[in-house]
């Protein structure tokens, strides 16, 4: 096609006569009629939408939980026991803590919803409620407990805690097996000690040691996202380190991972981030079955006994 | 109050009306009815109109509520209603004359080209715009807007030959 062919074109387009009549616009602009802007259309109908969907939210939180709660409150009890601290360190401080029971092991996460589930348990969890307002630093938390002297030695087992917040049902116990560097094929296996994870409800520890390596650390979560990484997805979590054996490390935010391997394999992998969402550390393990999860409670028992005596 | 505007802005908009519908109907060929675009543009442009505005830059005005109107309606098209205006105007070619048919082929061979190619060759061609005009309200320089002209029209006659080779057989 020619150039000149083409501004004949265009010339035939802008000769072109109207087919809409200037009465027609005249009609169209009316005094009454508005356009509402887009924007605004968009902002109130996702307000309106928000906020029923938060009055839901609450109307069946409320629901869900009234008859929880009364028969928590019910069979509130105040723990017996004592646990120490399991992490090796020079300065030996430990967080003399109140022991809780930990319910029977459900083989995934769990969730707590009612209190008839814990009557039909073998072991009651035995709850101290606290609630614990949101701008607590880990240091508070920290402050009125007991310190024993330096030097001692702390072995590595399963130390369960007091119930800090009612935040969100969740109880998991992960099993960590091998572990390997992100950029590095050499996979190494976990010390014959105890190594785990353990999410209850919205507080963590992690635990584990490998060629006499040991990492502990413990927190409050305060940051929950699902994370793509490689094709794979994973439930993210952020914490800071209220270290309730040590003081060094304290404040430091944590961020790590988990994903079912398969679905109902019972296998996982843990992913530790150094800033979110880099990943550092790959972490192979699998759930904990109620054997493990018993045995866990029973080395920890054995644990505090000995130290008493 | 509001009579005096409508009469004011109905003078002003009166000289412009040609233009502007060419451009509508130019601009979203294949997309949506052009007298929706029209329309939109219009009761926006009366609610936000000032009596005191120059007949010089009011065309201006109205073609960058029209810009924005399409770019909104853009984030929110539906497919399924874009597959079927562009079959309802493909129907349409099939009753007209050879200019209107001509027409129709010249804005399907737009509708092909980048968005702002596109509306910089309907301002210039079809609705008689100067480069400086579209450099203003694109908020681009001259340059870009040449540019965008010459290898629009490189696209266009691309397009459109083997329409042209087409005629040319069937005159022999």
């Amino acid at each position: 096609m020619t150039d000149e062919q083409l501004n004949r074109l265009f010339d035939v387009a802008k000769n072109e006569s109207a087919r809409v009549s200037p009465n027609e616009i005249a009609d169209w602009v009316d005094v009454g009629v508005k356009i509402t802007p887009h924007r605004k259309k968009y902002f109130l109908s996702s307000l309106i939408i928000g906020i029923s969907a938060l009055l839901a939210l609450l109307m069946w939180w409320v629901f869900s939980n009234r008859t929880a709660i009364a028969h928590q409150i019910k069979n509130e009890k105040k723990p017996t026991q004592s646990v120490k601290s399991n992490e090796r360190s020079s300065t030996g401080i430990a967080f003399q803590e109140k022991r809780t029971t930990p319910q029977p092991h459900l083989k995934k996460e769990s969730t707590i919803h009612s209190s008839s589930k814990q009557k039909d348990s073998i072991h009651t969890l035995l709850i101290e409620k606290e609630s614990i307002s949101e701008n607590i630093q880990p240091k508070e938390l920290l402050s009125s407990e007991p310190i024993v002297p330096k030097n001692e030695s702390f072995e590595l087992t399963f130390q369960p805690f007091a119930l800090h917040s009612q935040k969100e049902m969740r109880n998991v116990l992960m099993i960590l097996d091998t572990i390997r560097g992100y950029r590095n094929a050499t996979k190494y296996k976990m010390d014959q000690t105890d190594c785990y994870l353990h999410l209850y409800n919205d507080y963590v520890v992690i635990s584990y040691q490998f060629r006499g390596k040991f990492f502990y650390a413990s927190g409050k979560i305060h940051r929950e996202e699902t994370v793509e990484v490689n094709g794979h997805v994973y439930r993210a979590f952020a914490f800071q380190r209220d270290n309730q054996a040590t003081g060094t490390n304290l404040g430091k935010r944590i961020f790590f991972g988990y994903r079912e391997l398969e679905p109902e394999s019972n296998r996982i992998e843990v992913v530790m981030f150094s800033q979110p969402w880099a990943v550092t550390t790959v972490i192979k393990g699998h759930f904990a079955d109620i054997n493990e999860r018993k045995q866990l409670m029973e080395r920890s028992n054995e644990q505090n006994r000995k130290r008493k005596n | 109050m509001s009579n005096e505007k409508k009469e004011r802005f109905m003078r002003l908009y009166e000289p412009v009306h040609n233009r502007f519908e060419r451009f509508c109907k130019a601009r979203v060929y294949g997309e949506m009815d052009y007298k929706d675009l029209m329309h939109d543009t219009v009761v926006i442009a009366f609610e936000k109109f000032n009596p005191k505005v120059e007949p010089s830059t009011f065309l201006s005005f109205l073609f960058g509520i029209s810009i924005r109107v399409l770019a909104n309606n853009k984030k929110r098209s539906d497919k399924k209603s874009m597959h079927l205006s562009s079959l309802k105007n493909a129907d349409f070619t099939h009753n007209l004359s050879q200019q209107q048919e001509e027409i129709a082929h010249l804005y399907q061979a737009l509708n092909s080209l980048a968005e702002i190619q596109k509306e910089t060759i309907i301002l210039f061609e079809i609705v008689g715009y100067s480069i400086k005009e579209i450099a203003a309200l694109h908020s681009s320089s001259e340059n870009a807007v040449k540019q965008r002209l010459h290898r629009g029209r490189l696209e266009l006659k691309r397009i459109l030959s083997p329409l042209v080779e087409h005629q040319n057989t069937l005159k022999l």
